[in-house]
């Protein structure tokens, strides 16, 4: 009984040590789009993003969640996000431009997720999600105007989260679905 | 249908419909002709007179390269007129000596800007015509179909430069810097070598 609570116990850490990965990864996959290594930056990007489905689960199976915790799962995803579409930018693959939408659909989900108002953000919920995959396929693709295409996506899905995020918290909308 | 599936839905359809308008507008930008005034590098140099005619693309890239090899160029002692892919671009070469095509690849092809300014020139008369291409992976097949283009509007292709930004532009680190860096500085030095003998 006391080894499986040991063991529950390693598991739960182990979740905040796959989004502690995720911080780790980051500078590399700067590096290697920067070097031109897109295989290898595509594959920490999928290791990435492969964290990021274990360690909320991991940590709300055997671990304790808290609000530091999911703040710490946040801010490693904005990290990852913003290493990769800035080596983008470096690389000459994306314009830099990108990066201001990204930071800007951060900045109000950090300013919005404190707030009491309900919140109807259907793609907010998963735009790091969004955002990682989308640094996948800049990584895997091997046309510019793909990339292009991919990197307008992205900002076009900051877009409607910052738009669905100030609407719900507009003076006469709170509360509304 | 419960709100949970239905936000899923949505949130699917929402960004199904902003990918399909970021392809319609990138193809769009990627398509257009920037018009830009003939501007002139080295305008004292002697030793020939290039022009070089381009496509910015989405990108610094594309545009980082070329102003390498109108550097590169310009530093052999040549004067580099330089001006981008449009209808408004220089279509009378008898002047110059050498003549320079810049531009992206998108698709396997060059930029549609370039590709119709290559169409409207209908006689190179045999001056030496070098390809600069920028692409993500491989720009081979975009360079080989348009020297087959020029050779067939009787230009003589004396190079053929591609770039990657999604591979490395070289193996043995002889340069210094990111992918990025390393390319522009081969493209000069590309340049270089290619204004010592241009035929």
């Amino acid at each position: 009984m006391r080894r499986r609570r040991q063991t529950a116990r390693a598991l739960g850490v182990l979740g905040h040590g796959f989004t502690a990965l995720r911080v780790v990864i980051s500078p590399l996959v700067y590096v290697w789009i920067v070097a031109g290594e897109s295989t290898l930056a595509a594959a920490a990007v999928a290791c990435a993003m492969a964290s990021d489905l274990i360690d909320g689960a991991l940590v709300r199976r055997f671990g304790r969640p808290t609000r530091a915790g999911a703040w710490f799962d946040i801010h490693a995803d904005l990290l990852l996000i913003l290493c990769a579409f800035a080596g983008f930018a470096a690389a000459g693959i994306l314009s830099g431009w990108l990066l201001a939408p990204i930071s800007a659909s951060f900045a109000v989900f950090v300013a919005t997720a404190t707030l009491r108002a309900r919140l109807y953000d259907p793609i907010g919920r998963c735009i790091g999600g969004i955002l990682m995959a989308a640094a996948l396929a800049v990584c895997l693709a091997t046309d510019a105007l793909v990339q292009q295409a991919i990197g307008a996506t992205a900002a076009l899905a900051c877009l409607l989260t910052i738009v669905a995020r100030l609407a719900s918290v507009l003076p006469g909308r709170q509360g509304q679905p | 249908m419960s709100q949970s599936v239905w936000n899923w839905v949505l949130a699917a359809v929402a960004l199904v419909v902003a990918a399909a308008v970021a392809l319609a507008w990138t193809w769009w930008y990627a398509s257009r002709e920037v018009v830009t005034p003939l501007s002139t590098v080295n305008a004292s140099g002697s030793t020939g007179r290039a022009l070089l005619v381009f496509h910015p693309g989405m990108s610094d890239f594309p545009q980082r390269i070329t102003t390498a090899f109108a550097d590169g160029l310009a530093q052999a002692g040549w004067r580099v007129d330089r001006t981008t892919a449009s209808r408004q671009a220089v279509a009378e070469l008898s002047a110059y000596d050498l003549i320079v095509l810049g531009s992206p690849v998108y698709a396997n092809s060059p930029a549609k800007p370039l590709a119709d300014y290559v169409r409207r020139i209908a006689d190179f008369s045999g001056k030496p015509v070098v390809l600069v291409y920028t692409a993500a992976g491989d720009a081979s097949v975009a360079l080989q179909s348009s020297a087959a283009i020029v050779s067939e509007r009787h230009g003589k292709v004396v190079g053929r430069f591609g770039y990657t930004t999604q591979r490395p532009n070289e193996s043995a680190k002889a340069y210094p810097g990111s992918n990025t860096d390393r390319a522009v500085a081969m493209a000069r030095d590309a340049a270089r070598s290619l204004a010592a003998a241009p035929n």
